[in-house]
């Protein structure tokens, strides 16, 4: 499944937001978006995942326009994690992951109960959350609470998995066990992962493909070794960075200070 | 599942065995409701009368004062109580109510015109009090429509609808300050000589509130989740949201239009429903709806007979009861 975007404009009081950004998403791929604060990259997620409706241009599904398609009908084929997501805070996990099959439930049909209940306990088992499925979301970790609302995307079955920021308030450690489960869906069942990212290094370990915001459109797209370099640093972020070769053999940038002009 | 469900049953039985309390309190409130009274009716003659073989005072004491007024308060602690947990997750906001969101006060509007200007027409307090609340319910939404709805605005509006019919009545009582008393019990909230026909008013939205409220239990859960989650879920938010205001409003207002400005009810008894059975609305709204009967049928029966001969509206009872709680709910979660 494709997911493309035209000309798409966004304004928000009275203020560019997006303008004229065209994009097509790999299928298959693991795409990060970077850019610097206010670029627009949680806009861009929202509209590509059919939140928002005002905008110009379009987004497609398959060469489908998303505004024709039913919510429910998006829902079934992309799923988004956005920032802050919350729930109430006496909500089981298996209850949240469970949610996860809303798009697929409907009052005057009676849904598939073993489908629904095979797709839950694979969410869970995927982002490793059957341990504490019988946990109140208010008693989570952060980690925990992360991997819980991942799970209730996975149980969407979507074809394509939108990320905003996903290791944002994450410990290391829960940084890189929740990009390793992402990349994990993506090579073992060929999830089309498209993610706003903070953390350069994340990109590089993590993108097969980066896409750079900034200014309102696209600025660069390609693979991580060719856009994440230090001049694009200094151009995009005014940050000025070093490359180091870790013990893996692969590349890490590392900011040393802000580029004074 | 395998493991886990251990727990997760657990919950959904000690849920269920709650629901079972609430439905045993809401029938023995209705059975001491009908028991006590400046003439009390022994357990026995209540079974014989109901069975229809007994007559004389005592049956007709049951069948045509006692019995219906302990339906109409069941049926009104069930409308504003399901009115209550529906408002409360449409606004996201724990403090909503029928009467914060301002429906009563259209409701309590028009009513008081009648009394008061038209009080040979006593008989269109209902109906108008029922198109008072709507119009409210109206108003509110169309002011708080702004490229769609936010709970916020609904919020503010419906405070600033709420002040704009209180002073609408505050100066119908001081032009009609001579006939101020029998307004008096409407504003506070009363079931004083309710009978069969606020029944026969009552009852059908009694039922298809508790229809329409269970079958939107699933997206009023997702809507719980915010409007960006849920969207991402597939749900039509607006539209739920658009439909569960309906249905809150049609709750409200045939509530209020039977027993006045009764307060506190859609409140407390919704949020003492979640503390108790937790927030998913397939078990907070069957829940809310047996408390809401069981706390309006014992707090009627205590306000007619605490102070006898003296019978208090029982609003009153409510706001003694519901102030404190309400400070109790502040105290612990904000």
């Amino acid at each position: 499944m494709t997911l493309s975007i035209n000309n798409l404009s966004v304004r928000i009081a009275h203020k560019d937001i997006l303008h004229d950004l065209s994009i097509d998403f790999a299928a298959g791929k693991r795409t990060a978006i970077i850019g610097p604060n206010g670029a627009g990259k949680s806009t861009l997620l929202k509209t590509a995942a059919g939140l928002r409706t005002d905008y110009t241009g379009s987004v497609q599904l398959d060469a489908v326009d998303i505004r024709r398609l039913s919510r429910r009908d998006i829902a079934r084929r992309l799923a988004i994690l956005p920032q802050g997501a919350t729930a109430p805070p006496d909500t089981t996990v298996q209850q949240l992951v469970d949610y996860g099959r809303f798009p697929y439930r409907s009052w005057f049909r009676a849904s598939d109960a073993k489908a629904d209940r095979e797709a839950v306990e694979w969410a869970m088992a995927v982002t490793h959350t059957e341990q504490f499925a019988a946990r109140q979301v208010q008693t989570l970790s952060g980690g925990e609470r992360q991997r819980a609302f991942l799970a209730m995307a996975l149980a969407q079955q979507p074809e394509i998995l939108l990320l905003d920021e996903p290791t944002t308030y994450l410990d290391i450690a829960h940084q890189l066990e929740v990009m390793d489960i992402v990349a994990k869906i993506n090579r073992d069942y060929g999830m089309t992962v498209i993610m706003v990212l903070h953390d350069i290094n994340h990109a590089l370990q993590y993108a097969d493909e980066i896409a750079v915001l900034t200014g309102h459109h696209i600025a660069a797209q390609g693979r991580p070794q060719d856009i994440l370099t230090v001049d694009m640093l200094a151009e995009v972020f005014h940050v000025k960075a070093d490359v180091f070769v870790n013990s893996q053999g692969a590349a890490v940038l590392s900011p040393v200070g802000l580029v004074r002009d | 599942m395998k493991k886990m469900p251990a727990e997760s049953d657990r919950l959904v039985k000690r849920r269920i065995s709650l629901l079972v309390v609430f439905a045993v309190l809401a029938c023995l409130g209705g059975i001491i409701s009908i028991m006590k009274g400046s003439v009390p009716i022994p357990l026995a003659e209540i079974a014989a009368a109901l069975l229809g073989d007994s007559a004389g005072t005592h049956q007709q004491i049951l069948m045509n004062i006692r019995l219906p007024r302990t339906i109409v308060a069941a049926f009104v602690g069930i409308n504003l109580s399901l009115s209550g947990a529906i408002l409360q997750a449409i606004m996201k906001n724990p403090l909503a109510d029928p009467h914060i969101i301002g429906i009563s006060s259209g409701a309590g509007l028009a009513g008081i015109v009648i009394m008061l200007a038209l009080p040979e027409h006593s008989w269109l307090i209902m109906p108008v009090a029922f198109a008072g609340a709507m119009g409210a319910a109206m108003l509110i939404y169309l002011l708080a429509w702004k490229n769609g709805i936010r709970p916020i605005r609904i919020i503010l509006a419906g405070v600033a609808v709420s002040a704009f019919f209180g002073a609408g009545i505050s100066a119908m009582m001081i032009f009609y300050s001579d006939r101020v008393h029998s307004a008096l019990m409407w504003m506070v909230g009363g079931l004083s000589a309710r009978s069969w026909p606020h029944v026969e008013l009552l009852w059908p939205y009694t039922l298809a509130g508790l229809v329409l409220a269970l079958v939107l239990a699933r997206q009023l859960n997702i809507l719980q989740l915010g409007d960006e989650l849920a969207r991402g879920l597939g749900l039509s938010v607006e539209r739920t949201r658009l439909l569960a205001t309906a249905v809150a409003a049609l709750l409200a207002a045939s509530a209020v239009s039977v027993v006045g400005l009764l307060g506190f009810v859609g409140l407390i008894v919704p949020h003492a429903a979640r503390l108790l059975v937790g927030s998913d609305y397939r078990f907070l709204l069957p829940a809310a709806a047996l408390l809401g009967a069981a706390v309006v049928m014992f707090s009627d029966t205590f306000a007619r007979t605490a102070f006898a001969p003296v019978e208090l509206p029982v609003g009153i009872i409510m706001a003694v009861l519901g102030a404190p709680f309400f400070l109790f709910l502040l105290r612990r979660e904000l």
